[in-house]
């Protein structure tokens, strides 16, 4: 298994994820076009890290902004580290929001309610 | 040539309208073209809106994300030719931003689009976070109830027919300035 690293583009965000530290890293702009594609190889990188993850898994998230497709994604992506979570694995998401966007906030606490997975909110300035 | 007077001359030889101050946009659409406009449409809001607040600003822009990457998305997904013609219109009312987007949509998708936005535009306020949750988490298309789920704003849609079997699906989004 290797890093997964992709780069921020204009509409996508950059992402880190790596399977020896357990730190999994999206941040930036998530407005593509095409989220479904965009999120593949995300959420196919997770599922195999699932299969042998670190001791401590931490899902950092620090959206900008956020499309209807990707809002989708993003429930698909955390979906994949419930089963983790449940099965007593360490697991937390950060989630990271701009200061006073509470748009972006109430679609984490959202997504924590509905899935049962523990999130910290943090403000932030972009 | 001064490049607005060029632009005036042309949009005059098609008797369109010309206003100052406005982000504009007629013609074909595709995903390529969608997040170039979008690029260029940040540009727009961020420093023509900019007494607005950075909450009104984003809320602002990622409306104008869903209506057009929702028009793109139908231009290539659909397999009936019709041109994939679209209009943006991203404008200053004095007191709200004004978005108007049209896209001209195939006779045999007419009803069904319909269908969903009397739907859509049925639901009471009061029910609609319910329904955001539902689609979020259970399937279907979150685009249209998070444009009705904006505050201080008003949605409306129309279908018109300009000639017979040409059909548009026009939406006007007006989002109050709010608190500056």
């Amino acid at each position: 298994m290797e890093i997964l690293n992709i780069e921020p583009f204009l509409q996508t965000p950059e992402i880190n994820f790596n399977h020896e530290t357990g730190t999994l890293y999206l941040s930036g702009k998530c407005y593509p076009a095409d989220a479904i594609e965009f999120y593949k190889p995300i959420i196919d990188w997770s599922k195999e890290y699932c299969q042998n993850p670190a001791d401590k898994t931490t899902l950092i998230c620090e959206v900008e902004y956020l499309n209807s497709a990707s809002q989708k994604q993003l429930v698909e992506l955390m979906l994949v580290f419930k089963p983790l979570y449940d099965s007593g694995k360490k697991f937390i998401v950060k989630w990271k929001y701009e200061e006073g966007d509470d748009d972006i906030l109430s679609v984490g606490e959202l997504v924590e309610h509905e899935l049962e997975i523990p999130f910290e909110y943090q403000e932030v300035q972009f | 040539m001064n490049v607005n007077s060029d632009i005036q001359r042309k949009k005059e030889t098609f008797n369109l309208p010309y206003d100052e101050d406005q982000l504009e946009y007629w013609g074909p659409i595709n995903t390529i073209f969608a997040d170039s406009f979008l690029t260029m449409g940040h540009t727009f809001i961020y420093q023509y809106f900019n007494t607005l607040d950075s909450k009104r600003l984003k809320a602002v822009f990622s409306s104008l994300v869903g209506m057009v990457q929702n028009m793109s998305a139908y231009a290539e997904n659909s397999y009936e030719d019709v041109h994939h013609q679209v209009f943006i219109r991203v404008r200053d009312g004095g007191q709200h931003v004004l978005i108007t987007t049209a896209n001209r949509i195939s006779l045999k998708d007419k009803l069904s689009l319909q269908t969903i936005f009397e739907n859509k535009f049925a639901i009471p306020e009061a029910e609609l976070e319910a329904e955001y949750r539902n689609m979020l988490f259970n399937g279907g298309g979150l685009g249209l109830i998070m444009l009705r789920k904006l505050k201080d704003a008003t949605l409306e849609y129309s279908f018109s027919e300009k000639q017979e079997g040409e059909i548009w699906l026009g939406i006007e989004l007006k989002m109050n300035y709010g608190n500056t």
